[in-house]
């Protein structure tokens, strides 16, 4: 058999083999792999892993220490006699508070509430603004011009004046809708700090779909017959993914710090629950005399909202290294 | 432009339109009948008082008549009565609205300062030990909760100092410039350094940012070429090109700390709209924070309006959207 020149269909089977011994990398493989070099978010990682298991162990440290997060010890125990709170010793690491609670258990059942309305609330705004954002950006014409409306609306709105407002109202009256009872209370938080920050997520996701429909695979999808929302589910989400993650690592911080922010108010998390942001402002009128009833609730909140920003931007130069990083 | 603007403007109107609906479910709807009435009246009212409240306000009337009712007295510029103070809300924000201004204008002027003088310096010299240093602070301060920072800011700078027998700064508190220019501004200076330093994080890396895309475009290259020092073309020809994301983004925060620093006013306990706000609603003193809701939606709506018309004017692109 007479060999003739290489064909092309042997060209592309020799490069096939090569490609094969390089191994294809997704995106997400790349990113992973450029976040594990990141030490500065690999240190941020270990911190926020370590604060999710301190929230989880709260009952162990409350065991070994033998104080539970409620229990208020007299004095001469839990406060001086004058009925101040005790400075920090080898019973209280961390001092008393104020009615003779120990700090550290505080502290520790303090980092439940935050993680969990931190996660939670930016799940629910990550469920709204990623289906508000698909929804505009890939139907377009007019759901696009109500829902881009929607969006200018929500982002006018002073948040911390309506959530207190809205905190307070239900405070005094349960807001009843059908079954669902709305009261003062972790649920509530939830849902304000969600419904003030899906927004922005619905603006980036948006501003993503608009760029991705008008792509060939789109068009191919939709002449083979597939439905809108197959196609918005299988060919345009997958694609929005990396911001919206993105987005969301960096909104738990922001969540964390409304929540603390209702409570120092007095409209969070009612007492005597655990939380950073009513300790802080149960603090307040004794940082003259118990700097570490202030200071130990304050060093929880900026670490656990530092760890989760320095994570969230090496999160976001992971998935795009060209991004010029703020941390460089 | 007039075409824009017209647009624009419309819009803003559609916003507050929609801002007083959702006031209005709020506390008119969600808390039910009844709720409304009381809570004016205050806790010790007879039910007498409360029935004529309720009919004063039209609250007996459906709810078409009552939402009518209460978007023409604010298209009228009435805010409503404070029972609990026994004064108009509108005389009760016009006294807070100094305060909340002599703070909002102070800290944006250091924070612009220092987040984009913070922001060029990392830009120029990218991954030097300045930018990282400046970068981490900035990110330190982004991650500090304003009451954190202004309660620690209390604990070191006002207690430690006047313990020591330094007492620069008060601990609280508000003095009119009126009464006093040199007590205003000594009364101002945490509150002022709290604000800034908290926002200006935000602002150093958003000049950062922006100035290392706009020292990699060719009229960089071309300025250099043409021999120009660095200083001219860092600040004439880079910054002013990367102030524009800058610029809006101020824009848009000073719009929304003039209906209220809430917090920064709360630690401090400066007299402004955000603590007559969270006063208002310890005692559920319903015209008050139906009315600071009101005015800080507008401040944010116009600064929005303010933004967009003067980004259209700088680029003519944005017109066409």
């Amino acid at each position: 058999m007479l060999k003739g020149p290489r064909s092309a269909e042997d060209a592309w089977e020799e490069e096939t083999e090569q490609a094969a011994a390089i191994q294809g990398r997704s995106p997400w493989q790349l990113a992973f792999a450029r976040l594990r070099h990141d030490r500065a978010a690999m240190i941020a990682l270990g911190v926020v892993v370590a604060i999710a298991l301190v929230a989880v162990l709260a009952p162990v440290i409350a065991a070994l220490t033998g104080h539970g997060p409620d229990v208020q010890y007299l004095p001469p125990i839990g406060t001086t006699i004058d009925g101040l709170p005790k400075a920090p010793s080898a019973h209280f690491l961390f001092g008393t508070d104020d009615l003779g609670r120990d700090v550290l258990v505080r502290v520790a059942y303090g980092a439940q509430v935050s993680l969990l309305v931190g996660v939670l609330a930016t799940l629910l705004a990550v469920v709204i603004g990623a289906l508000v954002g698909l929804a505009a950006g890939y139907f377009g014409r007019v759901v696009d011009t109500v829902l881009a409306r929607v969006i200018d609306v929500m982002l006018s709105i002073p948040f911390l004046l309506f959530a207190i407002s809205l905190a307070s109202v239900v405070s005094v009256t349960p807001i009843h809708i059908g079954p669902i009872v709305l009261q003062q209370g972790l649920g509530i938080v939830v849902i304000v700090i969600g419904t003030f920050s899906w927004a922005t997520v619905a603006r980036i996701v948006r501003g993503q779909v608009l760029a991705i429909r008008e792509k060939e695979y789109i068009e191919a999808a939709r002449s083979l017959g597939a439905g809108s929302w197959r196609i918005i589910v299988i060919d345009v989400l997958p694609n929005v993914l990396a911001p919206i993650i993105v987005y969301a690592t960096l909104l738990i911080p922001l969540s964390i710090v409304a929540e603390a922010s209702l409570s120092y108010l007095g409209v969070g998390i009612p007492p005597p629950t655990a939380d950073w942001g009513s300790m802080i402002s149960e603090a307040q009128p004794y940082y003259q005399e118990a700097w570490w009833f202030l200071v130990f609730p304050c060093l929880a909140l900026i670490i656990t909202t530092l760890a989760f920003n320095v994570l969230g931007d090496g999160i976001r130069d992971a998935f795009d290294p060209r991004a010029t990083g703020t941390r460089a | 432009m007039t075409r824009f603007l017209i647009r624009r403007l419309l819009l803003g109107a559609f916003v507050m339109l929609c801002v007083t609906v959702i006031v209005y479910l709020i506390f008119y709807v969600g808390p039910g009948t009844g709720y409304v009435a009381r809570a004016l009246a205050g806790r010790e009212a007879p039910p007498q008082t409360v029935a004529l409240i309720a009919h004063r306000l039209l609250l007996d009337r459906p709810w078409y008549v009552q939402y009518g009712h209460f978007l023409s007295q604010l298209l009228h510029g009435n805010l409503g009565y404070d029972y609990y103070h026994d004064q108009s809300v509108n005389s009760i924000i016009a006294q807070a609205f100094p305060v909340t201004l002599s703070l909002a204008v102070g800290a944006a002027i250091i924070w612009f300062t220092i987040g984009v003088l913070s922001g060029v310096a990392s830009a120029v010299r990218p991954r030097s030990l300045l930018d990282r240093g400046a970068t981490f602070t900035a990110l330190v301060f982004y991650s500090m909760p304003t009451f954190v920072l202004g309660l620690l800011m209390l604990e070191l700078l006002y207690y430690q100092l006047t313990v020591h027998g330094l007492r620069w700064f008060p601990g609280s508190g508000y003095t009119s410039p009126t009464q006093s220019i040199f007590e205003w501004f000594r009364g101002l200076i945490l509150p002022w350094l709290t604000l800034a330093l908290v926002s200006a994080a935000a602002y150093t890396r958003l000049t950062r940012t922006a100035m290392l895309d706009v020292l990699g475009e060719d009229y960089i290259r071309t300025a250099r070429a043409k021999g120009l020092s660095e200083a001219r073309i860092t600040f004439r020809h880079a910054l002013r090109a990367a102030l524009t994301p800058v610029v809006t983004q101020f824009g848009i925060d000073v719009g929304s700390l003039l209906g209220g620093a809430v917090i920064t006013e709360n630690v401090y306990g400066l007299p402004g709209l955000g603590y007559t706000a969270v006063q208002a609603i310890t005692n559920q003193d319903l015209p008050v924070i139906i009315g600071v809701v009101i005015v800080a939606s507008a401040a944010v709506v116009c600064a929005n309006i303010v933004v967009d018309v003067v980004y259209a004017a700088l680029d003519p692109r944005v017109r066409l959207h």
